[in-house]
């Protein structure tokens, strides 16, 4: 079964999936459904050893091209709609064992030239809204596969943060004229407190507002909506930007961290230009061992409750000696 | 360098990529089951400086609040 039910109280789609509950969860090596499929050994998605990056839709997707009906009818209050769309995976490489932090720039920037290739032309179905790359990583954020790769959701909405995000730049702008990822810029290079690295086109820092300990925000200085629009300095100033952050997330406790890494663009159908590109990245850990869980007041409330100050976990992470964790491939 | 004067851009075409942009060779098939995918192969590793020092690692703000920024904005 897998539907979209609408949530009448807070106005957005719940997508249901249950033959997600089967998908392959934490597997050990000899079964890792990403790696190279070898002779004689249980079958793989990966038949070719020779690619940078692979992309394919996955086995076990939330939305997909040619969904069934729904498995119920709708009520007086809330509609039920097919859940179409596509769930793709991303593998970073063939081999099992890296992250993208050791991988280093020049694979995040090859990953970059493939986030906006599928955007494009997943947004090419008209039925898509927003074209949504991510990656989770870390058993902490229920990873259920540990070779390195990311995911691409092509949703028939706007998800509702990111709805939220272009109320609030729409608003800015017809309030002031300007751009309110612009006017953010101004205000960290200012200030400069929170600032992790400082690229020519790109920007990273732990935001005023941070919801997580540790969350950082990556804006490109230039005011483009859709990463096909950076130009090739941009990239290079994304992927080193970063590979910075990924780095010093690994140097923070001497082990990997687990994280959320979320690529917000421009939503594919919009008139509005006011939407700026922008990475954001959410560690769940608040400490080595201490996880910053989301309960009461996040879950029930929706307010977080960030336990430490911007300004100081910013501190820490500049601290944090630009050098892979032991053991990590250079 | 001021943001502020940056007027708002309209949304951009997504139908047209900029020539070049893509370096990648795409190699299209399907799985067994139907399922497509995608491999992608580029011509040469071309190497970035990964070295924060050779690109432009902030210093600590807290030290010197905002010197580091003079002139970066």
């Amino acid at each position: 079964v897998s539907e979209l039910r609408w949530n009448p109280l807070l106005g957005e789609w719940v997508i249901t999936a249950t033959h997600r509950q089967d998908r392959t969860f934490l597997p050990p090596p000899t079964y890792c459904p990403l790696c190279v499929g070898e002779a004689g050994q249980p079958p793989t998605e990966i038949a070719r050893p020779d690619f940078g990056l692979a992309v394919f839709e996955n086995r076990f997707p939330s939305l997909r091209a040619a969904p069934p009906p729904p498995s119920v009818r709708p009520t007086p209050t809330a509609t039920v709609e097919r859940a179409i769309g596509r769930c793709e995976v991303v593998v970073y490489t063939p081999d099992h064992a890296a992250t993208l932090s050791q991988l280093g720039p020049a694979v995040i920037r090859r990953l970059v030239q493939v986030w906006a290739y599928r955007t494009r032309e997943l947004a090419g179905d008209p039925r898509v809204q927003y074209v949504f790359c991510f990656e989770n990583r870390g058993e902490a954020i229920g990873v259920t596969l540990h070779h390195p790769h990311g995911q691409i959701y092509a949703y028939p909405y706007v998800p509702p943060l990111i709805d939220r995000e272009a109320e609030s730049a729409r608003a800015h702008a017809d309030r002031t004229g300007r751009c309110l990822w612009c006017d953010l810029i101004d205000q960290e290079l200012a200030d400069g407190r929170r600032l992790i690295a400082n690229e020519d086109s790109w920007l990273a820092g732990v935001p005023f507002f941070a919801r997580w300990p540790y969350e950082v925000h990556l804006t490109p200085r230039r005011h483009v909506g859709w990463l096909h629009e950076l130009d090739g300095g941009d990239v290079d100033g994304l992927a080193r930007a970063l590979h910075q952050v990924l780095v010093k997330y690994d140097g923070l406790f001497k082990a990997p961290l687990p994280y959320v890494l979320a690529v917000h663009q421009r939503p594919v159908r919009t008139d509005r230009g006011d939407f700026h590109l922008h990475i954001e990245l959410y560690p769940p850990n608040r400490t080595e061992t201490k996880l910053k869980h989301l309960a009461g007041s996040e879950l029930g409330a929706g307010s977080f409750i960030n336990d430490t100050l911007p300004e100081q976990t910013a501190a820490r992470l500049r601290q944090v000696e630009p050098r892979p964790p032991k053991g990590a491939v250079d | 360098m001021t943001r502020r004067s940056q007027p708002i851009l309209s949304a951009a075409d997504l139908t047209e990529p900029d020539p070049g942009w893509f370096e990648f060779t795409v190699t299209r098939e399907h799985l067994p089951d139907g399922r497509q995918i995608l491999y992608f192969s580029w011509p040469a590793v071309e190497d970035i400086a990964a070295d924060p020092a050779e690109a432009s690692a902030v210093d600590d703000p807290l030290v010197e609040p905002s010197a580091a920024w003079d002139g970066a904005a």
